[in-house]
């Protein structure tokens, strides 16, 4: 394991084998979570590299009294998806249309109930379920008060929730995992 | 608590936060909330799981180089793609920046030649007076100083005349007095007037009896600055643009005697006008036998004499003391000449007659 903050400062000077240390590190959890987000392999890889381009042409933006640089990394990467889907699809955005056949790679029935949440919705289950950012982190990378992220986290749940049971009543109740 | 209450505290449960008691209480006994509790920990943990599934593929690899200058590279792609001659392009250039310093020297000029003439004039002992004059405007075309130089009183007064390119004509008048003595207006004295040609920029001198040598020096300017300092040194008295008021009404105007800036700092002298109809008023800050006590703020003298009530109207604060002298002589009869109405300035010296009065003493002219 690295320690994030000493590597950072070596990022901030400018030190590219600091940087690639840091890429290979944190890059493959940073593509599975836009893969979730993008619902597109080739997708959440361009989206990716993109985040870690401008991060890398761009270190000095990051502000450590904000959270740390893992933080940094995934708010960078959600608004360069959330461009990337305004751009691209922006009604798919809203969450209300399942995705594309053959999309979702990972055809679980927790994956494809998540990629019928809002990106909103999606980017904070992952991020806290399995990125283990805290209340603090997800504020900074979500862009809102600190007091926002439990009531948002609870809705995120219950909309989780209830398209998760609905699945499995529908698919009598096995686990299609 | 019920079910739904108690909903959003599980999901902080999830987070490892710590909840209120009576919710924690419920959750335990409430087999629906323990259902949502179950699923919301199967759903985190099928969602690790699947996340594990995807971090088996290495990343690519990629080599990280710092990006060069934007504008230079662009500056680069276009230098070598140009499909005109590089001698065109640079006559080009040359041509355009031919163009923008020549725009450039004309707005200065245009700024260094305004309408408004800025003219310092200096004394024997440094600087006398700033007057700021438009070649637009008639009615700012005048400027008058009265103060004192050495031991004498000057009245100095200076009109602009026609404007020739960049310069100007100048009328300038000027009368030395003998404080305490009754002088006329600058105007009616002899041999005290000139006609001048004067270049802002250039510095002219000319010589006034008795005082000295007087520079003019000047500058172009395209608005009218404020000249005046708002605050009075000790003892000082000051009156700009005065306007007498009895009961409310206009009577007396002496912008005409007073300009510019009255200044005086001698304590031992009053200050006086005339008003046709109302009587000389002289001011000081000595209490002078006869006088009533006026009420100063500002630039206004406030007072109550003979049944009426007075004010003295200043475009500048008058004095650093709240209250002033005013000895208001009704049967007063100049003998110099009257204008607009008035006439000014009389300079009375103050002598001592009894304890803590004083009494203005005037030699004729």
């Amino acid at each position: 394991m690295f320690d994030d903050w000493e590597l950072w400062k070596k990022i901030a000077n400018g030190n590219a084998d600091a940087f690639d240390i840091w890429y290979r590190e944190t890059a493959p959890r940073l593509r599975v979570f836009l893969r979730h987000l993008l619902g597109d392999e080739q997708e959440a890889e361009d989206v990716m590299q993109e985040t870690f381009t401008q991060i890398w042409r761009r270190p000095h933006r990051f502000d450590p009294e904000r959270g740390s640089p893992r933080a940094y990394l995934f708010g960078v990467a959600r608004r360069q998806a959330a461009e990337w889907r305004r751009k691209q699809k922006p009604a798919d955005e809203l969450g209300v249309d399942p995705p594309a056949p053959g999309r979702v790679e990972i055809a679980s029935m927790i994956t494809e109930a998540l990629s019928r949440l809002t990106l909103e919705h999606r980017t904070l289950l992952w991020l806290r379920e399995v990125e283990g950012q805290s209340y603090e982190e997800l504020a900074m990378i979500l862009e809102v008060p600190l007091g926002t992220v439990r009531s948002r986290l609870f809705a995120a749940r219950e909309a989780l929730r209830a398209l998760w049971c609905s699945a499995r009543r529908n698919s009598g109740g096995r686990h299609d995992l | 608590m019920i079910c739904d209450d108690a909903a959003e505290y599980i999901s902080a449960l999830c987070d490892g936060e710590t909840i209120p008691p009576t919710a924690a209480q419920h959750i335990a006994t409430c087999p629906d909330c323990q259902a949502r509790l179950s699923d919301y920990l199967a759903m985190g943990v099928e969602l690790r799981r699947a996340a594990s599934l995807g971090l088996a593929n290495a990343v690519p690899p990629r080599v990280w180089t710092k990006p060069q200058n934007r504008v230079a590279t662009l500056w680069q792609k276009a230098w070598v793609s140009m499909r005109i001659p590089r001698v065109a392009f640079a006559g080009l250039i040359a041509g355009i920046l031919v163009l923008a310093s020549v725009l450039a020297v004309n707005r200065a000029r245009a700024q260094n030649t305004g309408p408004v003439v800025l003219l310092t004039t200096v004394g024997p002992n440094g600087p006398l007076a700033d007057c700021a004059f438009s070649t637009q405007d008639i009615t700012q075309n005048y400027c008058v100083w009265y103060g004192k130089v050495g031991s004498l009183f000057l009245a100095y007064r200076v009109f602009l005349g026609s404007r020739n390119g960049g310069r100007v004509q100048l009328g300038i008048y000027t009368t030395t007095y003998t404080p305490g003595v009754t002088p006329g207006s600058p105007e009616s004295q002899s041999g005290s007037s000139r006609w001048v040609w004067f270049e802002p920029g250039e510095p002219l001198k000319f010589n006034v009896p008795q005082v000295g040598t007087l520079t003019l020096e000047g500058e172009w300017m395209d608005h009218i600055p404020i000249l005046n300092t708002l605050d009075p040194i000790p003892n000082e008295i000051r009156l700009l643009m005065p306007l007498l008021l009895k009961d409310n009404v206009v009577v007396g105007d002496l912008s005409f005697y007073i300009g510019g800036i009255f200044s005086m700092d001698e304590l031992d002298l009053a200050f006086g006008f005339y008003i046709s109809g109302q009587g000389r008023f002289l001011l000081s800050q000595l209490p002078m036998k006869g006088a009533v006590e006026a009420h100063v703020v500002q630039g206004r003298i406030s007072f109550d004499e003979g049944g009426h009530s007075w004010e003295l109207l200043s475009g500048v604060p008058v004095c650093r003391a709240d209250h002033i002298w005013v000895l208001h002589q009704p049967d007063y009869k100049p003998k110099d000449i009257v204008r607009n109405g008035a006439t000014c300035c009389y300079t009375p010296k103050l002598v001592q007659t009894e304890p803590g009065l004083w009494e203005p003493q005037e030699k004729p002219n």
